[in-house]
């Protein structure tokens, strides 16, 4: 419906931005919580737990391509049908940004602005996000391409200073034979980090290629895996298990706890500066696929004004979550509950799809 | 769009514009009812119709010449000053005085002149009284016979305009080093110059209602992309205004959205760049009286390319490309926005030791740091304002009196501390390693843009400014380009030359951002290397 086209690359990008901040604001402290030695474990499995839904996306977004989640449903199980099985989603990609603009709030207020109440900052989280989203999806996919482009390889080097802090023998045992975390919740609110790939479903009607989409969505997973285990593994190097598990972000305590340099006194303060960049984005490109939703259920010619009405409502919400555990406990739930539904109702329209049986469209160059 | 919005937007219009409507002149009479009046046959009525339409001029004179061979009475029309006299002389006036071939006056007469008689490289045979004087104007001259109803238009106009020389706005150290000058007909030849493909379009319009100025809109057929060509000129057309007198203020004119800062045109005085940038698909505008091309689309990047870029090693083209475009873009904007970050909110990022320097510097100083620095910078802005109209014998002197004595006094004053003055002369310094300087002015504005977001949320407020620019930038588009394509991974392979120049070897296609049709630009597997001789090299 809307003429917007991104790349496939620029999707990968997104969905990148989705795990560096992540990473930063809140995937650790689900993390360090659900085990008592190392994470890895449950690292990984919430990686291959999120291989399933993300493979239905895959397959759905490349049987049906140039059609979003919104159209694939009107069409496998009907409008009205269509509408309420994606609806929450819509819900949820509008929840997300006012949760994570209070926990990014938090991190800045602890670490730069002390005086600063964490409402006015999530007001402002919120508004830049907004702002953005205002501009359009293709406007959005390019402000993240330039951050990730220009600041990735920044944070890698943030990384290999931090490595000299490291100790590994924190690190050890990498393999943890106890598999209570299943029964942890904190371990299916880490689980939301995963979903990224929900974008995709949102935005397939405007990528190019998009039958070979699951090249772009199982890479990013495993890069994504990649990234998480280095930062947990600087974590756990720098403050050991016990400290790093009482605390909700610890990549932030990480940081705050270096040894002192000559000129720059925690250099690695910085890259909480730069997770500020996907942090913001990665609301955007929620907001936005949000409101095309919208936009396209109510056949409007620009969805944008919809971002209007959203920022208005967000922010009078906003003392919801004025209290950080408002904020960490909507992750908490949100993340198993939306990764069970997205499951639930992608093998619904797997089902429908191969019931219907219909003619598969011929693959794009 | 409903009716409702319609009627509302034109009394919206009507009670802001109505005082204009009154002040309107009528619109000039409409090109389908407009009859064109064909030229007096008489040379007096002619005479007196061109005097007539042109208010009488000084520099308009007339010839009357009655050549002995000849039954009639010929009369030549010219402004001077815009023609060659010398050629009229000696290939038209002369000729005709001294033929003795005796026409046969049952043809036309003109023609046979223009073929027989005269021996001026072009001429043209025309009816009307609009053309007349529009040839007129252009610097042609008409020659006129009694008793027919049209002329004969010489083509023999010359404007004095300046020699070719190098850009005093796009100075190399390596490279070709002649620019663009005034004269479309200059601008033209040095554009054949450097590509000499019978596919180079030059495609001539006229622009202005008053001024009607050449306008030449350049592309190769077979690479650039069809409707954008078609866009350019459509725009051009459709822009009816009296004057247009150079092609930054056509790119102003063309831009759609007027609150932006960035420069969505590249104009070049360079002839190199210019052909590279037509053989990346691009498309040039050349407007008469404009010593520049404007290239379109134009991308963000584009200002911080040089043409020394490709005359050097990709290695050493990378170094200097990222001390532009990190350091110096960078530097500019957010330096003086991190002294108010790092003195409003010393929350431990940088050592100890610097925050009590800092600290020290700024003992006795009046004013909190927004304010100095604020100060300081509107300081810089205004010498820089006043060293760029300055002639240049005053402009060094006022530089060293801003510069050093200001800098100084103002530290003594305590208006301003001495970190704050290393501040403002950095900042000046890196203002300039922009390749071009279009992209100056947005620079220099940004930074106050910076300098606020830092002064209410410190460090993360300058992260914040910078994602907001990026954003806006990023929502920008020339020509159906994303501003920021090349630098945006829309296409992996057009990334080998953003910040990072990669080997020629992996830019052997055209940028794909473009849509070229034909995309290769050199088939490197033709290349045959002497692998011996290259050992010596």
């Amino acid at each position: 419906m809307y003429s917007e086209k991104i790349s496939m690359l620029q999707i990968g990008l997104l969905m990148a931005s989705f795990f560096v901040a992540g990473a930063g604001l809140y995937y650790n402290g689900f993390l360090f919580q659900t085990v008592d030695y190392n994470p890895f474990v449950p690292l990984f499995s919430g990686l291959l737990l999120s291989f399933i839904p993300a493979g239905l996306a895959a397959w759905l977004c490349a049987r049906y391509p140039r059609k979003n989640i919104l159209t694939m449903a009107n069409e496998l199980v009907g409008p009205f049908f269509g509408f309420l099985i994606v609806f929450p989603l819509v819900v949820a990609h509008f929840t997300l940004p006012l949760a994570i603009s209070r926990i990014a709030s938090e991190l800045i207020v602890d670490v730069y602005l002390e005086q600063t109440p964490p409402w006015a900052m999530t007001v402002v989280l919120l508004s830049i996000s907004c702002w953005i989203a205002t501009l359009g999806t293709e406007a959005v996919a390019r402000t993240n391409d330039e951050h990730l482009v220009i600041i990735f390889p920044l944070t890698m080097i943030m990384f290999l200073l931090s490595f000299s802090d490291i100790r590994p023998e924190l690190t050890r045992p990498y393999l943890q034979v106890d598999f209570s975390y299943w029964i942890q919740p904190e371990f299916y609110g880490s689980l939301l980090l995963f979903l990224s790939f929900t974008i995709v479903l949102f935005l397939n009607n405007s990528i190019s290629h998009s039958t070979k989409i699951y090249r772009m969505i199982f890479g990013l997973k495993f890069i994504g895996a990649i990234y998480l285990f280095i930062t947990a593994y600087m974590i756990l190097g720098t403050l050991g298990m016990e400290m790093a598990a009482t605390f909700d972000q610890p990549l932030k305590v990480k940081m705050t706890t270096l040894r002192e340099t000559v000129f720059i006194e925690r250099i690695d303060i910085f890259l909480v500066l730069l997770w500020l960049f996907p942090t913001v984005t990665s609301k955007a490109v929620l907001i936005v696929t949000g409101a095309r939703a919208l936009g396209q259920w109510m056949s409007l010619p620009d969805y944008r004004r919809l971002v209007i009405i959203y920022y208005l409502v967000i922010i009078t919400l906003s003392p919801l979550m004025l209290p950080f555990q408002h904020a960490k406990r909507t992750l908490l739930y949100l993340g198993p509950i939306w990764m069970l539904y997205l499951t639930l109702i992608l093998l619904i329209l797997a089902v429908a799809s191969l019931w219907k049986n219909p003619q598969k469209a011929s693959p794009r160059r | 769009m409903t009716d409702m919005e319609n009627d509302r937007k034109s009394l919206w219009k009507t009670f802001l514009y109505k005082h204009r409507e009154k002040e309107s002149t009528p619109p000039p009479e409409e090109d389908d009812y407009k009859v064109e009046q064909v030229l007096p046959s008489s040379l007096l009525a002619a005479k007196e119709m061109l005097e007539k339409s042109l208010g009488k001029p000084g520099d308009l004179f007339f010839r009357f010449i009655k050549p002995p061979a000849l039954k009639r009475k010929f009369m030549i029309c010219a402004l001077e000053g815009l023609v060659d006299q010398k050629e009229l002389s000696l290939h038209v006036v002369e000729p005709l005085q001294t033929t003795k071939e005796v026409l046969d006056e049952t043809e036309d007469i003109l023609e046979a002149l223009g073929e027989k008689i005269i021996s001026v490289s072009q001429w043209e045979k025309i009816d009307t009284t609009d053309e007349a004087k529009n040839q007129l104007l252009d610097g042609n001259s008409l020659l006129f016979a009694d008793g027919l109803s049209s002329a004969l238009v010489i083509f023999n106009h010359e404007y004095e305009h300046r020699t070719v020389n190098e850009p005093i706005t796009e100075q190399v150290i390596r490279g070709p080093i002649e620019g663009f000058v005034e004269s479309l007909q200059v601008n033209r030849a040095l554009l054949r110059k450097h590509i000499k493909d019978e596919r180079l379009r030059l495609d001539s319009m006229r622009l202005g209602r008053r001024s009607r100025s050449n306008v030449i809109v350049a592309y190769v057929d077979g690479i650039a992309n069809k409707p954008r060509v078609d866009a350019v000129k459509e725009d051009i057309k459709s822009l009816d205004i009296d004057i247009v007198h150079d092609v930054a203020e056509l790119s102003v004119l063309l831009q759609k959205r007027s609150a932006n800062i960035f420069p969505l045109s590249m104009t070049s005085e360079r002839t190199d760049k210019v052909s590279a940038a037509l053989m990346e698909g691009r498309i040039a505008i050349f407007l008469e009286n404009s010593p520049a091309a404007m290239v379109v689309p134009a991308l963000f990047i584009d200002f911080w390319r040089t043409p020394e870029d490709y005359y050097s090693s990709p290695v050493l083209a990378t170094f200097f490309r990222f001390l532009r475009m990190i350091f110096g873009n960078h530097l500019t904007m957010m330096l003086p926005a991190f002294y108010v970050a790092f003195t409003n909110f010393p929350s431990g990022i940088i050592g100890s030791q610097l925050i009590m320097n800092m600290a020290a510097s700024r003992e006795g100083i009046a004013f909190p740091p927004v304010l100095e620095v604020l100060f300081m910078l509107i300081l810089l802005d205004i010498i820089l304002e006043a060293s760029q109209r300055l002639p240049r014998l005053v402009g060094g002197a006022t530089t060293i009196v801003g510069g050093l004595i200001l800098g100084q006094a103002a530290v003594q004053a305590k208006l301003a501390s001495n970190i704050m003055v290393i501040v403002v002369a950095v900042t000046a310094i890196t203002n300039l390693t922009v390749s071009n300087l279009a992209m100056l002015p947005a620079m220099r504005l940004l930074k106050y843009y910076f300098v606020l977001w830092a002064a209410f949320f410190g460090v993360a407020g300058i992260v914040f400014a910078a994602t907001t620019v990026l954003a806006y930038v990023g929502s920008l588009k020339s020509y159906g380009i994303p501003y920021l394509s090349q630098m945006s991974a829309i296409h992996l392979r057009d990334v080998f030359d953003t910040i990072y120049v990669f080997s020629p070897k992996m830019r052997t296609h055209r940028p794909r951002t473009f849509k070229t049709i034909d995309g290769q630009r050199w088939d490197s597997k033709k290349m045959k290397y002497n692998e011996d001789s290259l050992d010596d090299v």
